[in-house]
């Protein structure tokens, strides 16, 4: 039986990940500059401070560099990047939540504000309240509603991107969306 | 509105926010350079380490190998083996 082989990468990528691997690393700031805009989007989800964003991003290109060889190109080399960048920004929110922990933060900190009236027509006001209101949670929490809510994933999507089963997924984000609402409730109550 | 209703409708506001441009192609290159001068100048003192092991464990292996094999062929040992036996 033949079985047709469907390449997920395309022609240019294809190209500058052979070159990079043989070192070539004017091949690879080639990859960077093609995709560090759709990084810096999703790591925008994980952190609103643009050095912080920055330094995220430049994380992201260095594991997939050294990560290169592993790189099978059965998916495309953005979802593969995504993938990298999602595990990135996980990893900055739990040791930002260790931090917290450490310092003990106040619960009076904690509160959230009202959801602000022009915040569902201004893109950046209803980003910082949503983002702001996600980081009160736990950074499970945290993730799969920045992935399923802010980065538009499906359940699938959600599980590549986390490594998580599909099932993991659902659980994570029911419990998620009760403490959300929770949290929401509470700080309409006053 | 209900709480989770006006998270989706936050949600759709907030994915058309555009982040900072950022360019981190220089950043990134330089890393990858200064990565690459440490793990050159790790790498020798590593396999030379690793070399020197290597040897030791197969001189060693060796020797013992070539003492067994000298002793299965020398036609005297099992002569005196056999005059061993003879002798209890």
């Amino acid at each position: 039986m033949r079985t047709t082989r469907v390449c997920a990468v395309t022609e240019p990528d294809a190209a500058d990940i052979a070159a990079s691997l043989k070192g070539d690393g004017d091949a690879f700031a080639r990859i960077v500059r093609r995709y560090q805009g759709e990084i810096a989007t999703t790591l925008w989800r994980f952190t609103r401070e643009r050095a912080v964003c920055e330094e995220l991003v430049h994380d992201v290109f260095v594991e997939a560099y050294l990560s290169l060889p592993t790189y099978r190109g059965k998916a495309p080399l953005l979802h593969w990047l995504r993938r990298i960048a999602t595990r990135v920004g996980y990893r900055q929110w739990k040791q930002a939540a260790r931090e917290r922990a450490h310092r003990q933060v106040p619960l009076e900190e904690d509160r959230v504000g009202e959801i602000p009236d022009a915040a569902t027509d201004d893109p950046q006001a209803a980003s910082e309240y949503l983002q702001g209101v996600l980081a009160r949670l736990p950074p499970r929490d945290h993730l799969v509603l920045t992935l399923l809510y802010l980065e538009e994933c499906s359940v699938e999507e959600a599980a590549q991107r986390t490594g998580w089963s599909k099932a993991m997924v659902k659980v994570q984000a029911f419990r998620a969306r009760k403490k959300l609402r929770r949290l929401l409730e509470t700080s309409e109550g006053g | 509105m209900d709480a989770m209703e006006a998270v989706v409708k936050l949600a759709a506001a907030a994915r058309r926010e555009s982040p900072p441009g950022i360019d981190v192609s220089g950043k990134v290159l330089r890393s990858l350079q200064a990565y690459q001068a440490e793990k050159g100048n790790l790498y020798p003192a590593t396999l030379a380490r690793f070399s020197a092991v290597s040897f030791a464990a197969a001189l060693i292996l060796g020797t013992v190998a070539l003492n067994e094999w000298l002793t299965l062929h020398d036609p005297m040992v099992q002569l005196f083996d056999t005059v061993a036996m003879v002798m209890k």
